[in-house]
């Protein structure tokens, strides 16, 4: 992506004199700078986003007064952080505590070096992809206690004690999930990931039902380990229900607590930056990434047949008169649907791949997590110690195991060689 | 090959610029008017007690300890992950007794009780109010 944005910049004459060098580093800050763009301005609207899903999910309004249907409060929000003072406590350890925040952020930010957001868009396409946003993105850890610790405070440091025990526990189980992924396809490249998961076969490649080639859907141990890691991944974020580091009711805001205004605000960002991770994660690893769900035109079509289908039995079903936000699913497909069988163009359009299609899985994904906030209450430290080491631990290692046999057993690893 | 960990230098750069840019803005139109209290530590509005930096519970490093060595286990899995589609048989047993090894450590730490967050059994007890329960027992 850097190489051909740079060559692209090198076609006008204008550019020349910025040489093969230049062109690419004047590619990597515009990717970069876009990319940064994209992390604030998806801190501003997730958050809003949240607060309007928990407000529906608690028959409230949320915000309303800023902006139409309050669209603009968490930009004055943002706006009222960079107006705050700037308060370092006097006992706190002064180089720490201003540390702490970047490297949480920086490390949020540089996973998504290698996220690849459609089969061309991916700023760093590296071999590794899979082990670096795994490492990278556990480097957060060190930035909490490190903030916790210097804040010299009794709350924060009891928030990052909890929140270091709990993203070391889960950090576990989310390796050992997406492992199985990999054992499937052999690459940890993020792009070849993906294209290993291109077309339409059966479900777990033997029961008749026509599913997308996702790893979710590859076989029964890849199907449990997508849900290990959507918990466990949960908990590293630190959401809801796994949110004790910074259980407002116990620990006033956990690790955070002496922060103020813009410093508190690379938490903020960094947070929903990890979030998004996650939930680009989870659809590059086990939802096909930027693959389309449907193979061709004709798939289109019948596939968002299908789910209009499936959308009005579901209005049937829920008995949608009671909330009249049920029925835009119902709308939505019936209308997107209707579109593909007229327009093949439209057809052809969803059965591409590219961004549309990430960003529908992640967004479903992180739409998923704000719903686990309002259904799932708030597990204590012991249970949460269970949930990591009793469960998904060994959860994730049968699965490991479960894909090594499976594969052994369906062909897909020659034995004998 | 090289140039995508530059690419990952560059982002930490840039996010590093673009971030302190508005701490640069917050520094020329946010207050300054600093005080004694504002300076204190938060404890719910009380006077704070002591050290904050206290002496911390032995569970926090036993599950440390119990994340290194699986964590490292995590990392030794990953090179098979990549290789197993093709080396076959060989990889296919080694993988089930490093796995084994790490079940029976597991299994070992489990049986413990060192995974147990509130510890229930103590050596001289049978429960965490043992003696409470002890006593009431004895008393009617």
């Amino acid at each position: 992506m850097i190489d051909a944005i740079a060559s692209w910049m090198l076609q006008f004459g204008a550019l020349n004199w910025l040489g093969e060098t230049g062109a690419s580093l004047v590619a990597v800050a515009l990717v970069g700078i876009t990319l940064f763009i994209f992390v604030a301005a998806n801190a501003i609207v997730l958050v809003y986003v949240e607060r309007k899903v928990s407000a529906f999910m608690q028959v409230r309004l949320g915000p309303m007064r800023v902006g139409p249907m309050g669209t603009l409060q968490t930009v004055a929000d943002a706006l009222k952080l960079l107006v705050k003072e700037d308060i370092i406590p006097q006992f706190a350890d002064k180089v720490l505590f201003r540390v702490g925040p970047w490297v949480i952020l920086i490390s949020a930010f540089v996973a998504f070096a290698a996220i690849p957001f459609s089969p061309t868009w991916v700023p760093a396409d590296m071999s590794i992809g899979l082990f670096y946003v795994l490492s990278v993105s556990s480097v957060v850890v060190i930035g909490i206690v490190m903030s916790g610790w210097a804040s010299n405070n009794k709350w924060s440091l009891y928030g990052a004690m909890r929140s270091a025990a709990q993203i070391v526990s889960y950090e576990i189980p989310v390796g050992l999930s997406l492992l199985a992924a990999v054992a499937v396809v052999g690459t940890l490249n993020l792009q070849e990931l993906i294209q290993a998961q291109a077309g339409v076969g059966n479900l777990f490649h033997w029961i008749p039902i026509p599913v997308p080639n996702w790893f979710i859907f590859n076989n029964p141990f890849l199907f449990i380990a997508a849900f290990v890691y959507l918990i466990a991944a949960t908990a590293e974020v630190n959401r809801t229900p796994f949110d004790i580091p910074e259980a407002e009711s116990e620990l006033v805001a956990g690790f955070m607590t002496e922060f103020s205004g813009i410093r508190w605000a690379l938490f903020f960002l960094s947070e929903y930056a990890n979030a998004a991770v996650v939930a680009l994660l989870t659809a590059i690893v086990f939802l096909g990434g930027w693959q389309s769900p449907f193979p061709d035109i004709q798939g289109a079509r019948i596939g968002m047949s299908v789910l209009a289908v499936l959308a009005i039995i579901w209005t049937f079903y829920v008995k949608v008169k009671a909330n009249r936000l049920s029925i835009y699913p119902l709308a939505v497909t019936v209308v997107l649907a209707v579109l593909a069988w007229l327009f093949p163009a439209f057809a052809q359009w969803l059965a591409n791949p590219g961004l549309l299609w990430i960003a529908i899985k992640g967004g479903t994904i992180i739409f998923m997590l704000m719903w686990f906030r309002w259904t799932f209450p708030r597990l204590r430290v012991d249970q949460l110690m269970y949930v990591s080491w009793k469960v998904l631990l060994p959860l994730a290692m049968i699965n490991l195991a479960g894909v090594a046999i499976w594969m052994w057993l369906t062909g897909a690893i020659n034995l004998v060689g | 090959m090289h140039e995508h960990y530059g690419v990952v230098l560059a982002f930490g750069i840039l996010g590093f610029i673009l971030m302190y840019v508005a701490f640069i803005l917050q520094k020329l139109i946010g207050p300054k008017n600093s005080s004694e209290l504002k300076l204190d530590t938060y404890e719910c509005g009380e006077p704070t007690e002591g050290s904050s930096w206290v002496q911390f519970n032995i569970r926090f490093y036993v599950i440390a300890l119990i994340f290194i060595v699986f964590d490292v286990e995590v990392v030794f899995l990953f090179p098979w992950a990549v290789v197993f589609k093709d080396m076959g048989f060989v990889t296919f047993i080694e993988v089930f007794v490093f796995l084994a090894i790490l079940v029976v450590g597991l299994a070992y730490v489990w049986a413990k009780g060192d995974l147990e967050w509130v510890k229930m059994k103590l050596k001289y007890g049978t429960g965490r109010y043992a003696a409470t329960r002890l006593h009431e027992s004895e008393s009617p």
